[in-house]
C-alpha cells in the first residue's frame, strides 16, 4: 500500500476534521444549523463503532474456535466464552425478532439475564478489589523510605478520619482528614492537572500538525 | 453578540496562548535553532529492560491500552500508549519476545494490528508478526480485565506494560501482574489511578508524562520542541495562579471575573 493511503490521506483527516471540531466548539453557537451539522458528523463514528463492534466478535469467535480445534491451553474455557457469546446473542436478536422491543431497548428476557446473571459476575470482579487493595496496601505502606513514611502516616489519618471509630478516638479526626485531603491532596491533584491539560494540548497540536504520527506505526 | 460561545471566552484565550508557545518551540526546534534536552522518562527507559527480561524468561509481555478508545474524551491517552506499543511491539520483535495485546475497544483493534505488524516488519521480523496475539477480550470494565488478568496468570507474564486511560481496573491488572512476578510499567492521566499504579507498577508514568511518551521514544528534535513549549504553557498556568491569588487577596476580581467568562 502506497504511503499517500497509509500516511498522508490519515493525517489529512485528522487535521481537517480535528479543525472542524476546534472551530464548532468555539464559532458555532448551539442550535444552529452549523454547529449541528458537526454534531451530524461526530455521530457518524457510531457507524465506526458499530462496525467495529461486529469485527471485534468476529476476531473474538475466530479466537476461541480455532483454540478449540487446535485443542489449545486452557481450551474448554473457549468452548463457555464462544456458547456465552452466541447465547446472548440469540437473546437479544430474539427480542428483536419477536417486536417485543424497539432496537434500542433491551428485551424483558435480555434484561434478565443481565440483571441476574452479568451483573453478579461482573460484581463478583469488581468485589475482588478489595482484596487487590489490601495487599498493595500492605506492600505500599511498609517502612522502607521517607516517602513510604509519609504514605503510612497519611493513610493511617485518612482510615481514621473516614472509620466511625476515628472520631469516636478523637473528634478531630474527620476534619482533619477533610484539610489533607482538600488542601496538600488538593494541590497535588491539581497540578497533576494542570499538567495533563497542557500535554493533551500539546499532543493534540502535535497530531493535528502531523508532527507526531506514533499512532499510524512505526515509520519503515 | 460574542463571536466566541458564551463561556469558552476564557478558554479559548488561554488555548491560543498555549498554541502559540508550543507552536514557536516546535519551530526552533524544526529551524534548529534550538533543540531542547528532555530529562530521561524512567518508565519509558524501563520497557527495554522489561522486554529484556520477558526475553530472557522465555515469557510473554502483555500490552493493554487501557479502557480508551478512538471516540471518547481520553481518546488521547489510548493514542499515547499506541505509540509506545509500536516502540514495544519492535523491541519484541528484535528480541524475539512474544508480545500479547488486548485491546479494549474494537476501533482500536485495525490501528493496533498496523502498528505492531509495521514495527515487526521495521525491525526485519515480518514473519514473526502473529495477528492471534492481539485478542478482543470484549468491550466491558471488569470482563475485560479480568481477561487480562486471566491471561497474565495463565501465561505467566514476565512483563506488563499497561498505557492508557485506567479505572477500578487499574489495580486488578498491576495486582496481577505483581504475583506473576513480572516487571511493570504503567502509565495514566487518569489522577485517580496513577497513585494505584505508583504503589504497584514498578514503574510509573504520571499525567502528562504519558503523552510525551510519543514525542519522546521517537527522538525526533521538532516533537520534543512541542514538550518545551508545553512546559511554558505549565508556566503561564503557575504564573495565572500566582497573579489570581494575590489579586483575589487584595480584593481585585479582574481576573476571576475573566476566567468566569
Amino acid at each position: 500500500m502506497s504511503v499517500v493511503v497509509k500516511r498522508y490521506i490519515p493525517l489529512a483527516i485528522t487535521f481537517i476534521m480535528g479543525m472542524i471540531m476546534v472551530i464548532a466548539t468555539y464559532f458555532l453557537a448551539p442550535g444552529t444549523p452549523a454547529r449541528d451539522a458537526t454534531a451530524l458528523l461526530t455521530g457518524t463514528v457510531d457507524v465506526l463503532v458499530a462496525t467495529a463492534g461486529v469485527l471485534g466478535l468476529v476476531v473474538l469467535l475466530r479466537h476461541h474456535s480455532v483454540n478449540i480445534s487446535r485443542r489449545g491451553r486452557f481450551w474448554q474455557y473457549s468452548i463457555i466464552t464462544i456458547v456465552g457469546v452466541i447465547l446472548y446473542l440469540i437473546v437479544g436478536l430474539y427480542g428483536i425478532a419477536t417486536h417485543e422491543t424497539q432496537l434500542m431497548y433491551a428485551s424483558e428476557l435480555f434484561s434478565w439475564v443481565y440483571a441476574n446473571l452479568y451483573v453478579h459476575m461482573d460484581m463478583t470482579i469488581f468485589s475482588l478489589l478489595a482484596f487487590f487493595i489490601a495487599s498493595a496496601a500492605y506492600r505500599a505502606f511498609r517502612l522502607r523510605s521517607l516517602e513510604a513514611s509519609i504514605l503510612l502516616i497519611v493513610g493511617s489519618l485518612m482510615l481514621l478520619a473516614n472509620a466511625p471509630v476515628g472520631a469516636a478516638i478523637w473528634e478531630g479526626f474527620p476534619d482533619l482528614g477533610a484539610w489533607l485531603l482538600n488542601v496538600p491532596n488538593a494541590a497535588g491533584n491539581r497540578a497533576i492537572t494542570i499538567g495533563i491539560a497542557v500535554g493533551a494540548i500539546s499532543l493534540a497540536i502535535r497530531q493535528l500538525l502531523g508532527v507526531e504520527r506514533g499512532y499510524l506505526g512505526p515509520e519503515r | 453578540m460574542s463571536i466566541i460561545n458564551t463561556g469558552l471566552v476564557a478558554s479559548f484565550v488561554l488555548l491560543i496562548i498555549v498554541l502559540a508557545e508550543i507552536l514557536v518551540a516546535l519551530f526552533l526546534a524544526r529551524t534548529g535553532k534550538y533543540v531542547p534536552k528532555i530529562r530521561k522518562i524512567a518508565g519509558l527507559e524501563a520497557i527495554e529492560e522489561a522486554v529484556g527480561r520477558a526475553t530472557e524468561m522465555g515469557r510473554p509481555i502483555t500490552f493493554t491500552t487501557g479502557l480508551g478508545g478512538i471516540r471518547d474524551q481520553y481518546y488521547y491517552q489510548t493514542v499515547a500508549g499506541l505509540s509506545i506499543l509500536g516502540h514495544t511491539a519492535e523491541l519484541a520483535a528484535k528480541y524475539g519476545a512474544k508480545l500479547l495485546y488486548f485491546p479494549y475497544d474494537p476501533t482500536i483493534m485495525p490501528m493496533a494490528h498496523e502498528i505492531v505488524e509495521q514495527s515487526y516488519i521495521r525491525a526485519g521480523k515480518p514473519e514473526a508478526f502473529n495477528p492471534e496475539n492481539i485478542q478482543y477480550l470484549g468491550g466491558d470494565q471488569f470482563p475485560w480485565a479480568f481477561g487480562v488478568l486471566g491471561a497474565t496468570y495463565r501465561e505467566q507474564s514476565a512483563a506488563n506494560i499497561h498505557m492508557g486511560p485506567f479505572w477500578a481496573e487499574s489495580l486488578i491488572l498491576a495486582e496481577a501482574g505483581f504475583y506473576t512476578g513480572a516487571i511493570q510499567v504503567a502509565g495514566t492521566a487518569n489522577y485517580h489511578q496513577i497513585h494505584f499504579f505508583v504503589v504497584a507498577a514498578d514503574y510509573a508514568l504520571i499525567g502528562e508524562e504519558l503523552m510525551a511518551a510519543g514525542a519522546y521514544l521517537s527522538k525526533d528534535p521538532t516533537q520534543i520542541g512541542s514538550l518545551w513549549g508545553a512546559d511554558f504553557g505549565k508556566l503561564t498556568a503557575m504564573i495565572l495562579c500566582f497573579v489570581g491569588i494575590l489579586l483575589t487577596a487584595a480584593g481585585v476580581t479582574v481576573l476571576s471575573d475573566f476566567f468566569a467568562l
